[in-house]
This record gives structure tokens, C-alpha cells and sequence, in this order.
């Protein structure tokens, strides 16, 4: 009981954030959750509802309530739509750091987020075991799409996959790609370009060569952190940065760069809100980082002022674009991967419900994978309305969610990065 | 309370899935978008096949469970708080669009169809659906009819109840009752759909809509005019209806809402105008469209306003700009925001604005007022902080002052958001005592237990 006192005191905290939403529901509308289910408590209206009720002491059972509040793809199409600006996924975040502390932390998570994420050796030789090993569990399912199917392991259902690659992009590449301008980036490769998709970073790398900028690939990176922030793990998140810290500050660069929506968004704005647990000097130098950041379509589009309106039209492929959600409802970049798609030359269709969610969201894909299935074929239904040659993105998390689906679903496009496609043109 | 027999039964009827008991997805149907105090229900029944109403209200009605009738729940008025606790049947998954007939200009739908769904399905072929609530983008068909929702364009277009050529709802026994047609006329037995229209889920459970569709205009023009004197605004709203002109579109914002909308996104609207008008005129022949809009732009030039034409798609989007986020500005002053309706003659829009400013004064609380200029439909919009409880005092007085001298205009309690819970307590006042008896008395015939929507502005003693 006297932890329940202390839980609503905690939740009270959020109270100045919750008045804001005014119960308008106008939230329904952009739910891709809602729009499966139909369920008031899939909608944010209906989680700061609840969440208010929590702070209320209203319910005997506060893991129904967390389990409510926590089953969300975390994608801000609330937040981006809603009218009274109410700042959905920060409330979420929070009261996920709330709620794991209080409701306690699942051990498989403990030590994924706080053992494995933060070594980046032990990471690192982890996956190399995976690369290894994943042979004996994985079936080749889509031969164009190079996806792969799970043996053995019926809780990961259908699921098409990308298979660990055996050599990681961060070995393949040399560790600085030197240029005559003046100004550093360093790459932020990211998991998942990483190790499933390193065809991306050789794209950034070849596209960065050719304008001519001092790319750093460090050879030791580790994860963002959202998975361990989004499951509410502040000790983990918190120990992620301070890993970060020691790995990037001997470094010299003027820009992160990035090719994934999700370590844009979160290296930009949650770096810069969710560092509140470490120290002041540590503090400075994420925020610092933080400040420093780009994602690489408004790197080439705003920074450095690359002309997209020279290249010829070739018109070789039917492109189409998925906004991923990170990059248009949180960072507002949606013109930028736009245009970097335009220099490629090839014709251009605009997807219907372009920025609809994939329904990937992490763990969200995860833990609730047929309403991420349901989600993501409303995305394939969309593609095939356009029929493309190619469905371009611009976050390697919503390339994975399409493949998946659309390989599943026996469909001949191609899922590719917008950078990919700009590299493959030079 | 529920028994637990009556649940199982339920849940064979429907799905255990569409079955809700738990107090957490309880709590989430305890609210609607009206600022009034939240009360669970007891459950919460989502049908997929609206042949399942019927058989839902039979066995609520012969246990006697107070029974809601919720879509998207985004009403203003609390027309969906269970009060009463009890049941309430959400509509959102009788979402089909059954048929769409453009030959003969009508539509037939389930309840649960989001009104901008449906309106743009009726777009894409080729014609039009005018009501548009602002809550459009969520709400459902069946909501409309139940609120007899409005929208933009009621002084050309009307309302809702403008568009309802008949529909199917189960009466509390659970038999189909039809009234109405697919014809444009129809002159068989009562008119039944009259009654249905804005009665809040009191009389009957709608499970069918047949809605009339019209030819889409296929030209508009837009304007803004701004006016340092309110009466000159009020005038030209006059002025241009005198001179035979129904603009699609006449909207208001008052000065505390232009400031606030300005502050909000920093548009360059002029932060000194008393009022501004945005008007839109629109027909099927462009050079009908553009003398109208020639007439418009002399009368208002001729009472002093200051008038600005959007020559583009992207200039009218701009102009547009200014009404699209009026709530959404004056929902960033402060946490709470209280949107009300009271309606009056077009002709004494002065009073009412000046009644709202007074009145604003007398309590000290802040309100915006913005609204359909053309109708006379204001939306006086108070903005306050519901956990401050001696300010929300003076906002019930301010309220209360609000509505009252609204009837005394000759002016109505509820224009498009119909009474619920919120407004229930000055029906009388609008209405006298022997309408809200005749209306209560039509109720137990159609409700002898009284268990739809009980105890709203319908009350069965």
C-alpha cells in the first residue's frame, strides 16, 4: 500500500502534462492501434484517461492499468495531430519509467538492456555467435527478398526476416573515409544497418564520399537506447549513455549523422530529455552530441545544399515512399527524403496514407505481433494500390516491418533506403 | 450491477472479445469530450453485426440495465457519460458503408461510419456530403444523427437532420422498427425519423442510415475580411444574406481568438481587428461563383472591412489557416477548455458577443469566441483549469449567465452539440414545462423501463 502511495505520487508529477488533453478524441482518427481495434484504451485519450485514474488510486489493479497504458507503437501521430498539443509520447515515456519501477522489470530485459546493449564487446560477440549459429533455426523464405523464416520457435510466428550478416558494416568499411571539406561526420550506423541492412551504411558512406565529407565509422558503437528507455528502464537507458560518452567524446566531429529515423529521433530528442540521470559534466557532453545531430536526408538537403533538381530522369523503376514516423511526425523531415528520391531520376508515386504507421515500433512488434501484422498490411494494401518497382523508406525498423510483410505476402517489389538509391545512381 | 449470467449471455451473443468488464477498460468509457465528471459503466458491449442490437437492448431491457449508445464518444454536451452506470454499446466496429447510389443521390450506412469516411467516399464519386462537425475526422454517422450535429455549412447546406432520408432502429424490445425511404419523397405513416434525429440514444438504438447525398459545386472562392468595429461585421453578415447570397461558408473569430491564433502560429493576422469574417461562396458555374464573390467583397468593403482574396488553392488553405486552428489555439491559453454553443438570429450576433465579453468581465474568466457568423451558431470558448475549484465556480455562474440570457435573445441552448448532461438543467428554461412533459412522456412510450440514456434531458419519473 505504501507503494501505491508512492506510485501516485509519482504519476501525480505527470498531472501538468495529462490536464492538457481535453478528452476531444481526435486522436481515434490517427491511431493506427485504434483503427484495428477499435478500443478506447488503444487510443492516447483513452491511456491519459486511465493514467489519471491510476494517479487517482481508481483501480485494485495497477498491471491491467500499465498493461493498457503500455500497449502502444510509441509512433506520435497523436502527439503530431493532436489540438491541444498534448505531449503524448513524453507522457508515455515517463509513466513507462514509472510503471517498470513500480511494477518491476521483466529479468530477460534487465539483462538485454543494462548487460548486452551497453558492452559494445559483448554485443559485439553475441551476435557474432548469432551469425554463426542462426542457420540452424532459419529457412530461406523469399529468394528475391532474401528473407528468412523461424524454425523451432512458434512464439516468433510467421515473421520473414533479414538474417544477421556474417561480416557487420562497420568491419567491412574502412574506419575514416577522408574528403577535402572541412567539417567532420561521424556515422552513427545504428543496430540494424549494422548487422542486417550494412548495404544502407555503404550507401551513406559512398553518397558522403562523393560530396566530399570526412566520414568516421567508429568501430565501436552500441545501441541508441530506445528499446531500453520505451520498456522504461531509466538504469539501463542512463547506463547506455554513459557508455556513449566514453566511446564517442575522444572523437572529433562537427555532425552525427544518422540513417535511421529512430536513432535521429532518438539521439535529437531523447538524448536530450532523458539524460537527466547522469552527472553534469556526462550530461553536457550527450546534450552536446545531442545538438550535433542530423538525420542524413536534412544533412544533405539543408547542410549541405546539394541540388536535387539537376539529375536527369531516367525514369527506370516506379518508386513509392514510406514515411517512417520518427522522421516526419518527430523530427518534421518529410520533403528532404522526397527530393534525395528525385535526384535517383526514376518516377515517383505518392503512397496513399504515406505517413500511416508500419506498425513496427520496436518491441511493440515484439510483444503484440498480430496487431503489428495488422497494422503493416494496411501499409502493403496501400503499396499495391501504386504497384511500384520499389517501395523506398528511410529507417531501416519500417525496411524490416515492409519486407516482412511484403515477403509474406509474396509481393516482387524491392524495400529499399532513399540513400540506397541515391548511391546507386553515382 | 451486471449478473454474471447476463454477461456469459452477452458474450455468447457477441464475443467474449467484444465484452468489457474490466474496471481499466471500464474507466475508459467514462468520459466523452465534454468537461464533466467521469462515471464508469458497469460494461461495455462492442457489436460487429448490427443485427446484434437488437438482441443486446431485448436482454437489457427485460434486466432493466441503463444502457448507453457511444461512437467515437467526442460529443460536447455528455449526451455519452453513463450516469446511470450500467451498459454502454459502442458502434465504432458497425462501420460498413453499404451502398452508395449516385443515380438516385442517396446513401445507406451503419452507425458506426466516420463522418469523414464517408464523406470522402461520397467525393470520390463525384458528389458531396456537406455536414462537417469539426469533430468530422472521428465521429460517427450515427453520433450526427443522434446530436443532430452541424458543421460549417449549415446556413447554405444545413444540418444533419437535412440529410436523413430514413433509417432502421431497434426499439427497446428488440424489434426492427423502418421508417422513411430511399425515395426523395415519402409521405408513409409517421415520420419516424424525426423523432430519432438529436434525441441522444433516448428513444431507440439506430442501426441503419440512409443519408442523402447532392450534386458536388464544383467552384469556390475564399475571403477574409477584418473589421475594427464588430457591428460592421455583423451588418455585412446581413447585408450579404439580404443581397440572395448563401455563402458555403461565413466564419467569425473575435479579437481575444485572432490574438490567440496569432501568438499561436504567428500568421500576420491584424492582432487589432475587433472581428474577422471568412467567407466562402461556391457554385457549379464559375462566373455565378465569381459575382457572388464580387457582390460580397463591395458589401463588405462598403461597411469598412478589410478584405483579402485567396486567388490560389495554397492562398485559401492560408486564409483557412486562421479558423482550422482557433481550438487548438485557445485550448494552448490554458489546460481546460470549455466549448459551448448557444445559438441566436444571426441579426443579434452583436448582443451575444457583447453579452459574452460582459460576461467575461463580470466573472473574470477568460472566453474566445469564434463560430458560424451565418447561422448565428457562436462557439463562446472557456478556457480555465478544471483542478482550480473557486475559478470553476465562477465559470459555472459565467455559464449559467451565458445560457440564460441566450434564451432571453430568443436564442437556442444548443446549436449543433445537443443538452447530455451538460446542459440538461436549463432545457426548461428554453423549452417550458409542459414540452419537457410532453417530451418525457413520448420517452415512456417509447421506453417504459427507461433505460436509454436515462435521466439526461429525457427523464422518466
Amino acid at each position: 500500500m505504501e507503494d501505491l502511495t508512492h506510485l501516485v505520487g509519482l504519476l501525480k508529477a505527470l498531472d501538468d502534462k495529462l490536464i492538457k488533453c481535453m478528452k476531444c478524441g481526435f486522436c481515434q482518427a490517427v491511431c493506427p492501434l485504434y483503427n484495428e481495434t477499435f478500443k478506447e484504451s488503444d487510443t492516447s485519450r483513452g491511456k491519459v484517461a486511465i493514467l489519471e485514474g491510476l494517479a487517482d488510486s481508481l483501480f485494485k489493479n495497477t498491471k491491467i492499468a500499465s498493461d493498457r497504458v503500455n500497449r502502444c507503437v510509441t509512433c506520435g501521430s497523436c502527439e503530431a495531430n493532436c489540438p491541444s498539443g498534448v505531449d503524448t509520447l513524453d507522457i508515455f515515456y515517463h509513466s513507462r519509467i514509472i510503471l517498470s519501477e513500480y511494477n518491476g522489470l521483466p529479468l530477460a530485459k534487465k539483462i538485454i538492456f543494462r548487460n548486452m546493449l551497453a558492452k559494445p564487446v559483448v554485443f559485439d560477440s553475441l551476435l557474432k555467435l548469432g551469425s554463426t549459429f542462426q542457420n540452424i533455426f532459419l529457412k530461406e523464405a523469399n529468394e528475391d527478398m532474401q528473407t528468412s523464416c523461424v524454425k523451432y520457435f512458434p512464439q516468433l510466428k510467421n515473421r520473414h526476416i533479414k538474417k544477421l550478416v556474417k561480416q557487420p558494416f562497420h568491419k567491412r568499411i574502412r574506419k575514416e573515409v577522408n574528403g577535402t571539406k572541412e567539417s567532420n561526420v561521424l556515422f552513427f550506423y545504428g543496430c540494424v544497418i549494422d548487422r542486417m541492412l550494412p548495404s544502407i551504411g555503404e550507401g551513406v558512406v559512398k553518397v558522403l564520399n562523393k560530396y566530399n565529407i570526412n566520414t568516421i565509422i567508429p568501430e565501436k558503437l552500441i545501441c541508441c537506447g530506445i528499446p531500453a528507455l520505451a520498456s522504461g528502464d531509466m538504469k539501463g537507458f542512463t547506463g547506455i549513455l554513459r557508455q556513449q560518452v566514453k566511446l564517442m567524446e575522444h572523437i572529433s566531429f562537427d555532425y552525427i549523422v544518422s540513417a535511421c529515423a529512430t536513432c535521429s529521433y532518438t539521439l535529437k530528442k531523447i538524448w536530450k530529455d532523458y539524460s537527466y540521470r547522469l552527472s553534469k559534466k556526462e550530461r553536457d557532453i550527450i546534450l552536446d552530441f545531442s545538438s550535433k545531430t542530423l538525420d542524413i536526408n536534412e544533412f544533405l538537403i539543408n547542410v549541405l545544399k546539394i541540388d536535387y533538381n539537376k539529375e536527369q530522369k531516367n525514369n527506370k523503376y516506379r518508386i513509392t515512399y514510406h514515411d517512417p514516423c520518427h522522421l516526419k511526425k518527430s523530427l518534421k523531415i518529410s520533403d528532404e527524403p522526397r527530393k534525395i528520391i528525385a535526384m535517383s531520376g526514376h518516377s515517383y508515386s505518392e503512397l496513399p496514407e504515406a505517413d500511416w504507421c508500419c506498425g513496427a515500433g520496436g518491441s511493440f512488434n515484439l510483444q503484440h505481433y498480430d496487431l503489428s501484422y495488422n497494422i503493416g498490411l494496411r501499409k502493403i494494401n496501400n503499396i499495391d494500390s501504386i504497384t511500384p518497382d520499389i517501395v523506398a523508406s528511410s529507417c531501416p525498423g519500417c525496411i524490416l516491418q515492409i519486407l516482412d510483410l511484403a515477403s509474406q505476402n509474396n509481393k516482387n517489389y524491392k524495400v529499399k533506403h532513399v540513400i540506397e538509391l541515391l548511391a546507386e545512381n553515382m | 450491477m451486471i449478473n454474471n449470467s447476463l454477461i456469459k449471455e452477452l458474450e455468447g451473443l457477441i464475443g467474449q472479445a467484444n465484452v468489457l468488464t474490466d474496471e481499466v477498460d471500464l474507466y475508459s468509457y467514462s468520459y466523452d469530450g465534454a468537461v464533466e465528471m467521469p462515471v464508469s459503466p458497469d460494461i461495455v458491449l462492442v457489436p460487429e453485426k448490427t443485427e446484434d442490437l437488437g438482441r443486446i437492448i431485448k436482454l437489457l431491457n427485460e434486466e432493466k440495465i441503463p444502457t448507453i449508445i457511444r461512437g467515437a464518444g467526442s460529443n460536447l454536451s455528455g449526451g455519452t457519460i453513463p450516469i446511470k452506470k450500467g451498459a454502454v454499446i459502442v458502434t465504432t466496429k458497425l462501420n460498413r458503408i453499404l451502398e452508395i447510389n449516385s443515380n438516385d443521390m442517396y446513401a445507406v450506412v451503419e452507425p458506426g461510419v466516420v463522418t469523414a469516411k464517408f464523406a470522402s467516399v461520397v467525393d470520390k464519386s463525384g458528389l458531396f456530403y456537406p455536414p462537417d462537425p469539426a469533430s468530422q475526422n472521428v465521429s460517427t454517422l450515427g453520433g450526427n444523427v443522434s446530436e443532430n450535429a452541424g458543421g460549417l455549412r449549415g446556413l447554405k447546406y444545413g444540418v444533419t437532420k437535412d440529410y436523413v432520408m430514413g433509417m432502421e432502429f431497434y426499439d427497446t424490445r428488440g424489434n426492427l422498427v423502418k421508417t422513411g425511404s430511399k425515395t426523395v419523397k415519402c409521405a408513409t405513416g409517421l415520420n419516424l425519423s424525426a423523432l430519432m434525429i438529436g434525441s441522444e440514444g433516448a428513444l431507440g438504438v439506430i442501426s441503419k442510415i440512409i443519408l442523402k447525398i447532392i450534386p458536388k459545386p464544383t467552384f469556390s472562392k475564399a475571403m477574409m475580411v477584418t473589421y475594427s468595429d464588430m457591428l460592421n461585421a455583423s451588418e455585412s453578415v446581413s447585408a450579404i444574406i439580404s443581397n440572395k447570397i448563401l455563402p458555403a461558408t461565413l466564419e467569425f473569430l473575435d479579437n481575444f481568438t485572432i490574438r490567440a491564433v496569432e501568438d499561436y502560429c504567428k500568421i500576420g493576422l491584424p492582432i487589432d481587428a475587433a472581428t474577422m469574417l471568412l467567407v466562402e461562396v461556391d457554385g457549379h458555374y464559375k462566373e455565378a461563383v465569381e459575382d457572388e464573390a464580387k457582390k460580397v467583397i463591395a458589401i463588405c468593403e462598403k461597411l469598412n472591412g478589410s478584405v483579402k482574396i485567396a486567388n490560389n488553392i495554397e492562398e485559401k488553405n492560408r486564409l483557412w489557416e486562421a479558423r482550422r486552428v482557433a481550438l487548438a489555439a485557445l485550448s494552448r491559453v490554458k489546460p481546460t477548455v470549455i466549448l459551448e454553443d448557444a445559438t441566436v438570429k444571426r441579426s443579434v450576433i452583436p448582443e451575444m458577443v457583447k453579452l459574452v465579453i460582459d460576461v467575461s468581465k463580470k466573472y473574470n474568466v477568460l472566453i474566445g469566441t469564434f463560430g458560424h457568423a451565418g447561422d448565428g451558431n457562436l462557439h463562446p470558448t472557456i478556457l480555465t483549469d478544471r483542478r482550480d475549484s473557486e475559478e470553476m465556480k465562477r465559470v459555472s455562474k459565467a455559464i449559467d449567465e451565458i445560457f440564460l440570457k441566450t434564451i432571453e435573445l430568443d436564442g437556442t441552448l444548443s446549436g449543433e452539440h445537443g443538452i447530455g448532461t451538460a446542459k440538461s438543467k436549463y432545457f426548461k428554461a428554453e423549452v417550458g414545462v409542459s414540452t419537457v412533459d410532453f417530451s418525457n412522456r413520448l420517452k415512456q412510450t417509447f421506453d417504459p423501463n427507461n433505460i436509454l440514456n436515462p435521466d439526461k434531458f429525457l427523464k422518466v419519473i
